[in-house]
């Protein structure tokens, strides 16, 4: 099982994958989608896994992004309660408490990602992962500097095929 | 794959092949929540506590689902999974998928179950599939007539329960 995820793999499982964009740590749902070819390893992945499951979760607050509360209120007869919104959120919710950006793939486009939640401060200092992959075949649109990261509301990860 | 079970008595007999409506779906689609949330929290328990594997794996399921018959005699429980020829073979669902989209030729690799797919996702992946194959060897279950008597819950993606509509390969499968 080592080496890379086969693509019949990929397309069945919803796969937590992890990497760094510039002082930005990313947690990404694959769902179904094929994963950029730069964390593409198994062992990698499955190490970054464990390490974010050993962070402990925060209390810091999360900004939810705008792309997200639009999808929220596009199923708003779905997700009507209260406890579905939060049921809908609370994975997304809880990466970003470990300091993570976390994204969701768009259901149309393998290709694209959208933020979900990110640490209202932007980038927790204390959080410095040993071994986390760069992502060279993908990039955050727009970039957000460190000095208005906190501003950040939408942002796009967009995969290089 | 989650293994098979006999029949809950809330659920009423006959229904007619539309997988919207038929009789049993407001039950079977309370029950897929029920199961999409236990999937989500095994992976968590799991992950919290440094038990890396869950339903055989690593990683979440893309979507999970449960199918009954047209009796509702039986239901069984499936999630997205690599393809298996050999899992498939022992019930007559690899053989209507080789019908259905093979011309009748062989399905055995995991290149052919993508080959022949009509869609995105590999032939034989999808959480319906597995379900229905489960469905099938249920002792008494094993001659269902795969198109016409096999219904659906909603398809469900347990890390955030945000339902998603059938793939082509299951709409032409199972006739939905």
């Amino acid at each position: 099982m080592m080496g890379k995820f086969t693509i019949v793999y990929q397309r069945s499982h919803d796969i937590d994958w992890f990497a760094r964009v510039g002082h930005i740590y990313i947690h990404a749902m694959s769902f179904g989608g094929l994963l950029p070819a730069s964390v593409n390893t198994w062992i990698t992945n499955l190490n970054m896994l464990r390490m974010a499951y050993r962070m402990q979760i925060t209390d810091v607050n999360v900004v939810f992004s705008d792309y997200v509360e639009g999808v929220l209120r596009e199923n708003n007869e779905e997700l009507g309660h209260q406890q579905d919104r939060e049921r809908y959120l609370t994975h997304f919710r809880d990466m970003a408490r470990r300091g993570f950006w976390s994204f969701d793939r768009d259901p149309h486009n393998e290709d694209v990602y959208h933020l979900i939640a990110r640490p209202s401060e932007g980038i927790l200092n204390n959080r410095y992962i040993h071994g986390m992959p760069e992502l060279t075949d993908g990039r955050l649109e727009p970039n957000p500097s460190e000095r208005d990261m906190r501003d950040v509301r939408d942002v796009r990860l967009v995969i290089n095929r | 794959m989650a293994a098979g079970y006999k029949r809950d008595d809330r659920i009423e007999k006959e229904m007619s092949k539309s997988n919207n409506s038929f009789q049993a779906k407001p039950y079977l689609d309370t029950q897929v929540d029920k199961y999409a949330d236990y999937v989500y929290a095994t992976f968590e328990y799991d992950r919290i506590n440094g038990r890396m594997k869950s339903f055989g794996d690593y990683y979440y399921p893309a979507m999970v689902s449960i199918c009954t018959d047209i009796n509702n005699q039986f239901q069984a429980e499936g999630y997205s999974d690599s393809p298996i020829a050999d899992e498939y073979g022992k019930t007559l669902l690899l053989k209507a998928m080789e019908d259905d989209f093979n011309q009748g030729n062989s399905i055995r690799d995991a290149n052919t179950f993508k080959k022949v797919s009509l869609c995105g996702h590999p032939l034989g992946q999808c959480a319906e599939q597995h379900a229905a194959n489960d469905l099938l060897q249920i002792n008494g279950a094993e001659n269902i007539t795969i198109k016409s008597e096999i219904f659906f819950s909603k398809a469900v993606r347990p890390v955030n329960r945000k339902v998603f509509g059938p793939c082509d390969n299951c709409k032409k499968l199972f006739d939905m």
